[in-house]
């Protein structure tokens, strides 16, 4: 009896024990969920609960605690969850190729490393050789690189030698994190996800709130439509606004060969264009698309003598130098113009804003920003991918961020942390135009793998506009003739790819 | 009977150890210039971009008929012939001046010839980043120069068609006149002085001299450095890639440069291959066609 008592009591106990056990363990998935930094990664509780016996009982015992795992997932959502998570695999290496403008802080590289016990070695690539080195890193078959940062654009091309992170993100709950609505196309090609959004680059409107105002602007309501914008830079031109003899320049334009056709976008965006139609015929020539490049070619006007060989690095020159009433350029450039104070002249005059609208309304240019990547070829996925996580969370991303590396949050709550908020852009009302200009009506860069080849035919003929030497028409004319040319070598008018999704629906 | 130029004549002594004892360097050639010559050749011929590989396929001439068709192959084309034709001549003709100059024996001359050559040895990437930064429109020194010394007014050289392709032309002169000059002064130091002390005896004056003996004495050197500068012209890429990236538009944007962008920007490697092809084609033949008319002058003369 005693015996028949024990065999009982000992079946019973046992089951429930396991049943205690998965639950439990369910439950600290569920507090993982809510931020506690202590919670166990999936992967260990499954390995946990699966060494324990080869019972039928342990067998359920673990089947429940693997789908609460599944079904909850495991929070990512604190730096300290994230590196927690990454401690199994110390003593591992990790290598990550970055856009050379936008490297991880090397304190952010010390700190990774010191908690985790996991080196990362880092290799900075210049933004205009990263699609080349790239490109030929992995046709190559060199599989050097664990994690890589992709500029958007690229991932259409990239996306055969990367990794899907769909199950990582179902299993670390990535949708824990609100991203701001202009990035969340980051790293997205078909029903893929193939990259961590990482750096999140938009442009704005930056302007001399004195100048403004000494000619007859409200600095508090700057110019809202294009045309005004073009009125108060035509009435700063050539005026000596700062009494010191030099003559103001009006408008800084992006116009020299590399990089112009972002600078031709932001209007596109505004005057009511697209690249294409549903079926991958260009719309690059259209009557809004003209306008656009006609009011581009116009800025030429108020801007520099040598406006057509302005580049990206130029007009933060120009514009931190004093010299310049507005310019467009990506949101780091406030950072700098504000807490720069031996480069900038300008801290405390200036102010930014979201673009203008244009006679196709208020709709904001997204030209990509840089994500991270994980490489097919990586023998560390998961590792890789906590990394990526790592150096893409909210704390890194502020550190990153105020430091002026030009490398900006891509989630709300980072926008709304009241740190980033006095540190970031002009410290005033920067991140409100950052979220403002994020969440409104959205023209998307391409992601097909031809990009880059109309990329270059876009500049070129842009240049040639600006210069002089096509007028904006023909100029365009010629770019969709080429476009053509490129995509139906590609494949795209045989029918079996699929349609463009129009952006510019009324 | 004559016989075929394709016959293999060359026998290296020793019959087939001679054989042996070159086949590392046979091989060495065989792998990095036969093959990759002949895969670009046979690449041209296909339509092979290297974002697409599994839809890459044999198109026979269909690159052929579209570089006929290329407007932007054809700005190329005259641009690179625009070079060969603006700087060749004008390089030959300030290297010849500057070798004339330096033919004296005067006290610190060697080291002057020595620091003359200095932009040989500067490499074409740097040359071209450093003359961005001359050609500023607003900070550049020669602008400067021009501006606060001469009382001109500033040039935009960097943003107008003409004014780029001038600024590539000085660029490439800066470059390329000592090589030039270097080339035709080992000439000068080679002719027989006897010649020239006749000359004076019967009363040549300095022009006399230097148009009736010492050019055409000088050709077989002339004749090399103008095919060598010619070669080198229609090669053109480093500069402009790192002066102008082929702009403002394609003002500047010579053969070689388009046929970077179409390998290494549009991954288009067989319309690149083909590209490339093209532009050997067109410098042996102008080549050819100058030493035929170099050797006429020189029978002539």
């Amino acid at each position: 009896m005693r015996e028949r008592i024990h065999e009982s009591f000992s079946r019973r106990r046992l089951l429930k024990y396991l049943a205690v056990t998965g639950v439990t363990l369910g439950s600290s998935n569920l507090l993982a969920a809510c931020g506690d930094a202590t919670a166990t990664t999936s992967s260990s509780t499954t390995t946990a609960a699966t060494t324990t016996t080869t019972s039928a009982a342990t067998t359920a015992a673990s089947t429940t605690a693997t789908t609460a795992a599944t079904v909850s997932g495991t929070s990512l959502k604190t730096k300290a969850a994230i590196l927690n998570a990454a401690k199994k695999y110390s003593g591992t290496k990790l290598s990550l190729s970055v856009v050379g403008t936008s490297p991880p802080l090397a304190a952010v590289n010390e700190e990774w490393q010191k908690a985790t016990g996991v080196t990362l070695e880092t290799t900075a690539i210049p933004p205009n050789e990263i699609f080349e080195k790239l490109i030929l890193n992995f046709t190559s078959g060199a599989g050097n690189f664990d994690l890589v940062s992709v500029t958007s654009s690229n991932f259409g091309a990239f996306a055969p030698y990367l990794s899907d992170l769909t199950q990582f993100n179902t299993t670390y709950k990535f949708d824990e994190v609100q991203l701001v609505d202009m990035f969340k196309w980051y790293g997205k090609i078909g029903n893929g996800s193939y990259g961590i959004p990482y750096d999140g680059d938009q442009y704005m409107l930056f302007y001399r709130t004195d100048w403004l105002q000494k000619v007859g602007g409200d600095p508090g309501k700057p110019p809202a439509t294009w045309d005004e914008v073009f009125t108060f830079a035509q009435k700063m031109n050539g005026q000596d606004l700062d009494g010191n003899g030099t003559k103001a320049i009006g408008y800084a334009p992006r116009m020299s060969r590399t990089g112009t056709w972002q600078f031709f976008a932001t209007k596109l965006a505004s005057f009511g264009g697209d690249w294409f139609d549903a079926n991958w015929q260009p719309t690059i020539n259209s009557p809004e698309a003209v306008a656009a490049l006609e009011y581009a070619t116009k800025l030429k006007d108020v801007g520099p003598a040598n406006s057509v060989s302005i580049g990206f690095a130029d007009l933060d020159k120009l514009f931190l130098g004093g010299s310049v009433g507005f310019m467009e350029q990506f949101s780091t450039t406030a950072t700098r113009a504000q807490f720069d104070t031996i480069n900038s002249k300008i801290s405390g005059k200036f102010g930014v804003m979201a673009l203008p609208a244009g006679p196709g309304g208020k709709r904001q240019y997204s030209p990509g920003g840089v994500s991270l990547a994980i490489t097919k070829t990586s023998k560390n996925q998961e590792l890789a991918y906590l990394c990526a996580r790592f150096l893409a969370c909210e704390e890194t991303a502020v550190a990153q961020a105020v430091a002026g590396t030009g490398v900006e949050p891509t989630m709300v709550s980072a926008y709304n942390n009241p740190d980033f908020q006095a540190k970031w852009g002009d410290g005033k009302s920067s991140w409100k135009v950052a979220l403002e200009e994020g969440t409104g009506q959205i023209f998307k860069q391409l992601t097909i793998p031809e990009f880059a080849s109309l990329q270059e035919v876009l500049d070129l003929k842009l240049s040639e506009a600006y210069s002089g030497q096509t007028p904006p028409k023909a100029a365009l004319d010629n770019v969709a003739s080429n476009w053509r040319q490129i995509l139906g070598r590609a494949g795209y008018y045989a029918g079996d790819k699929p349609k463009y999704e129009v952006q510019n629906k009324k | 009977m004559k016989r075929s130029g394709f016959k293999l004549r060359y026998s290296p002594h020793g019959g087939l150890e001679g054989w042996l004892l070159l086949s590392p360097l046979l091989i060495i050639l065989v792998v990095l210039a036969l093959i990759p010559v002949l895969y670009a050749l046979g690449l041209s011929f296909f339509e092979y971009n290297v974002l697409r590989p599994l839809q890459n396929r044999f198109t026979g001439l269909e690159n052929f008929g579209l570089m006929l068709e290329d407007e932007r192959f054809h700005t190329a084309l005259f641009n690179s012939f625009r070079y060969v034709l603006v700087c060749v001549p004008l390089s030959v003709v300030l290297g010849v001046g500057a070798a004339l100059l330096l033919d004296h024996e005067l006290p610190g001359m060697r080291l002057f010839r020595a620091l003359a050559i200095t932009p040989m040895m500067v490499m074409p990437l740097v040359v071209g980043l450093n003359f961005r930064m001359l050609f500023d429109y607003q900070d550049g020194i020669i602008n400067w120069f021009l501006s606060r010394l001469l009382w001109f007014p500033r040039v935009r050289w960097l943003d107008t068609p003409e004014g780029a392709f001038w600024a590539t032309v000085i660029m490439e002169l800066w470059c390329t006149i000592p090589f030039v000059m270097m080339l035709t002064l080992s000439g000068l130091k080679s002719l027989p002085t006897e010649v020239f002390d006749a000359a004076k005896v019967d009363g040549a004056g300095k022009f006399q001299m230097f148009f009736y003996l010492t050019l055409p004495l000088l050709m077989p050197v002339l004749t090399i450095i103008i095919l060598l500068r010619t070669l080198t012209t229609f090669k053109l890429f480093d500069q402009i890639y790192a002066l102008t990236e082929g702009g403002p538009g394609s003002a500047t944007e010579t053969v070689a440069y388009y046929a970077y962008v179409l390998g290494f920007k549009r991954w288009d490697m067989g319309y690149a291959a083909l590209i490339s092809y093209v532009l050997v084609f067109i410098i042996a033949l102008v080549c050819l066609l100058l030493l035929k008319l170099l050797q006429a002058e020189r029978k002539v003369i």
